[in-house]
């Protein structure tokens, strides 16, 4: 028989599993964050007028806050860039990203070690159990992003699912910050 | 379709405002804290419908695109 004419017939998909895959997971992830971002904003609504925060805790440092928004927007505009017209992804690009994302957490982990001594805690008032809840559930994203950023710049993911899982992660926590930040620090 | 679906996306928003179903959320509280709760109510069902819409959105455009290029009968190699 002809080679041509036995070869069996190949479906081709639409869109690809990894990208509806990644797709529908960060769309559950949105879900999770809306979902946080709407519990706080209902209980700050309702406090009392000037009781938040409440007495003896600390304000949110909403403008020391601005170089990390600044650092995380800018690593997401690189890997976005990293990609940009190019066939190959550019490795510099990817590790500058990397390094922004990085100074990100590094940043906040300081923040979060300041805020402790300034006695805001998990425990110690509503604004405090939202703001470690939120920004922690972000930071945790944040640093698995960070992994596969790594794992991108060392060409150890080798295959197109994990490289979408990869990207799509990484941008939904550079898109994600914007809010947070206004939702919880303002 | 598109207006039984406009129909459905209207209905849900304004249901998000009406239902006060939570009665820590919606009933209890300032006037103020009601109003948060259907804001984000309305939030809430938006990003859904935004998110679901979304995706559908892709996979249809997707699928028009391949159809396109790809007319039906033609054998993939």
């Amino acid at each position: 028989m002809d080679a041509i004419t036995s070869r069996p017939l190949r479906r081709t998909s639409v869109i690809s599993n990894a990208l509806l895959g990644t797709l529908i997971f960060l769309f559950t992830e949105a879900m999770l964050f809306a979902g946080m971002i709407s519990a706080l904003t209902i209980t700050r609504a309702n406090q009392l007028p000037g009781n938040w925060p409440p007495p003896g805790q600390p304000r949110l440092p909403f403008e020391e806050t601005r170089i990390n928004t600044v650092a995380l927007i800018l690593s997401g505009a690189m890997l976005l860039a990293s990609n940009w017209k190019s066939g190959r992804p550019r490795r510099a690009l990817i590790w500058t990203a990397f390094v922004l994302g990085a100074a990100f957490v590094v940043l906040q982990g300081r923040e979060w070690f300041a805020l402790i001594a300034q006695g805001l805690t998990m425990r110690s008032s509503t604004i405090g159990s939202f703001f470690y809840l939120i920004v922690g559930t972000h930071g945790l994203h944040a640093i698995i992003a960070l992994g596969l950023l790594a794992a991108l710049g060392l060409q150890k993911i080798r295959t197109q699912g994990l490289n979408v899982v990869a990207h799509g992660l990484w941008y939904f926590v550079v898109l994600a910050w914007p809010v947070i930040y206004v939702v919880v620090y303002l | 379709m598109k207006s039984t679906f406009r129909s459905f996306a209207v209905a849900l928003l304004l249901a998000g405002g009406r239902a006060l179903a939570c009665p820590v959320c919606g009933l209890g509280g300032n006037s103020a804290g009601q109003g948060a709760y259907k804001a984000m109510s309305i939030m809430l069902v938006g990003v859904a419908l935004i998110g679901i819409g979304g995706i559908l959105g892709l996979v249809m455009l997707r699928a028009r695109r391949h159809s396109a290029i790809s007319p039906r009968g033609e054998q993939h190699p």
